[in-house]
């Protein structure tokens, strides 16, 4: 009652915010490290400029967004056919009230949108802590987007959220079915979308579309895309788990069914079916997530003997150094970025990741050669 | 409702009636559409309030009109909107000082129809409740803006009922239509 007291008081200022204009506290939803729970907590948004815009140097809010999902429309590297892709998109308003100088989401979507911020930002600066380069301009975000499907281009209508490099932005769905906490609110999950922004900036150089149009008749090119795509996942998957510390960041809005096929700290090994980029199948069409959970467990497990920063900052190096692999001969096996991984670890841990890598990935064993003895 | 009733009783003291007019009571009931926060369209929101009305015509000469209101509203339910593990409610309460004029442009006997236009400030009380799993928390926020009520009245003896399309400056995203049935006291 003293809050609304307070309130009454600063509000005979008479101003469309009261006295207090809304600064950059945001009360988010956020999982609260060390033992990851989901809470409330206050937040400085340092880049967020525009609050009830939900706009900032590092991602820009819009909603009523139309997006199509035509493989035949003209698609372009870094967003440049990001016009053609996507309509309506306006600026969102979000609603709120400022508490002792707290901004404080006064709907459901308003909370979704500050605490989806928070995220991309923490993702954002920490990923270019690393050194990952990305643009400097802001990300857009298609908030409740609606997504007009393509012949051969799907992706679910509700309860999902991804990074799309065709338009060179992220998607926030609505989530209809699950009912945990939603994507938009798991910093795990926007930090594996941003994950995916870094591997087509620094892995594909922003130029995955110009590569596949160089190389999609090449022999074994969709297995090699394949398997960068799980690699992809695995490396997404192991930033949301370092950056929340939490190897079980998806269970937070997904049951188990789901989640525990991702949990980072399960050991998990190679399936040699996996190796021609073929298998595993779901719905008839490749699955990603099951070569990726091998991935990102090995990355963890590492992460975890010789340090999560060290291995946060190798895992930048390898993708930088597997740039021009993948960019100009749009090849790709299981084991190469791990391989580019262990070079890039300090001399004295290049021996046990190697160790790691053998055991994790034995029937690819050779592609650590002139890395590991 | 403590507070509205508190409210009436001084204007009825204070009020120089019957020399302005008898003061009347309104009961408003309102409905409304609120901008979504994504941008995308409307959602409905209710209202209830409570005001008291003092007409100036007889003692100034001119067609004024004073008022003071209070109001209460949700957008969606009550209890929140949101997903099973989190959810968001949001209540307003409002307390308006209003003044404009109020012009009878038919009068036969004890009937009556008009036309009234009233603006003055507004202080909306905001509470939002956030609650995740079995977790909630209240927090409160305030804020004034200019409020502005036109619409036609039509008087039956001691009745009196008002149809007010409504808005803020600045705008709010929020446009009310409120159904009001009132009576002198």
């Amino acid at each position: 009652m003293a809050s609304a007291t307070r309130a009454l008081l600063v509000a005979l200022c008479v101003s469309p915010t009261g006295c207090q204009a809304p600064g950059n506290v945001i009360r988010i939803i956020d999982a609260v490290n060390p033992d990851g729970s989901i809470a409330l907590a206050d937040v400085v948004l340092t880049t967020l400029g525009d609050v009830a815009a939900v706009e900032g140097s590092v991602a820009t809010f819009l909603g009523g967004a139309v997006i199509s999902l035509d493989s035949a429309a003209p698609i372009a590297d870094r967003g440049e056919a990001r016009d053609d892709l996507v309509e309506n998109a306006g600026t969102v308003r979000a609603r709120f009230v400022v508490d002792d100088g707290v901004v404080v989401a006064a709907d459901f979507d308003s909370l979704l949108m500050f605490s989806a911020y928070a995220h991309f930002e923490r993702a954002t600066l920490h990923l270019g802590g690393l050194g990952a380069t990305l643009p400097a301009s802001p990300v857009p975000v298609y908030f409740n987007p609606t997504l007009q499907n393509g012949p051969q281009l799907t992706f679910p209508k509700s309860d999902n959220a991804a990074f799309f490099a065709m338009t060179d932005a992220f998607v926030l769905l609505p989530m209809r079915i699950l009912q945990e906490i939603p994507f938009a609110m798991n910093t795990g999950v926007v930090a594996h979308e941003v994950s995916h922004r870094v591997f087509y900036y620094v892995g594909w150089n922003g130029g995955l579309f110009a590569a596949i149009a160089a190389h999609q008749y090449d022999a074994g090119a969709q297995q090699s895309f394949n398997r960068v795509k799980a690699t992809d996942e695995g490396v997404a998957d192991f930033f949301a788990a370092a950056i929340t510390a939490d190897p079980a960041f998806l269970a937070k809005s997904t049951p188990g069914s789901i989640s525990d096929a991702r949990d980072l700290s399960v050991t998990r090994v190679l399936d040699p079916r996996f190796i021609a980029g073929l298998e595993p199948q779901q719905d008839g069409q490749y699955d990603p997530y099951g070569p990726g959970a091998v991935v990102a467990a090995a990355l963890w497990r590492l992460a975890q003997d010789h340090g999560v920063d060290t291995v946060e900052a190798a895992v930048i190096d390898g993708l930088r150094a597997l740039s021009s692999q993948l960019v100009q001969s749009f090849t790709y096996q299981f084991g190469d970025l791990e391989r580019e991984v262990a070079r890039a670890l300090p001399a004295a841990d290049c021996a046990a990741a190697c160790a790691l890598f053998a055991e994790r990935y034995l029937p690819v064993a050779g592609a650590f050669t002139g890395v590991c003895p | 409702m403590i507070v509205a009733t508190a409210l009436f009783a001084v204007l009825q003291t204070s009020a120089p009636a019957p020399a302005c007019g008898d003061l009347d009571l309104q009961v408003p009931v309102g409905l409304g559409l609120e901008g979504r926060a994504d941008g995308d369209g409307f959602d409905a929101a209710a209202y209830l309030g409570l005001s008291a009305g003092l007409p100036l015509s007889v003692c100034l000469g001119v067609p004024l009109r004073l008022e003071l209101s209070l109001a209460t509203g949700t957008a969606g339910p009550p209890w929140g909107a949101g997903v099973d593990a989190v959810e968001v409610a949001r209540q307003d309460g409002d307390l308006a000082a209003l003044t404009g004029v109020a012009y009878v442009f038919v009068k036969e006997g004890d009937k009556g129809l008009g036309v009234e236009a009233l603006a003055g400030p507004r202080l909306r009380l905001t509470r939002v409740r956030t609650r995740i799993y079995a977790q909630s928390e209240s927090r409160y926020g305030a804020t004034v803006r200019a409020a502005a009520l036109v619409g036609p009245f039509a008087t039956y003896k001691a009745w009196r009922v008002s149809l007010r399309p409504g808005a803020s400056l600045p705008w709010d995203r929020r446009v009310q239509l409120w159904l009001g049935i009132g009576r002198s006291l």
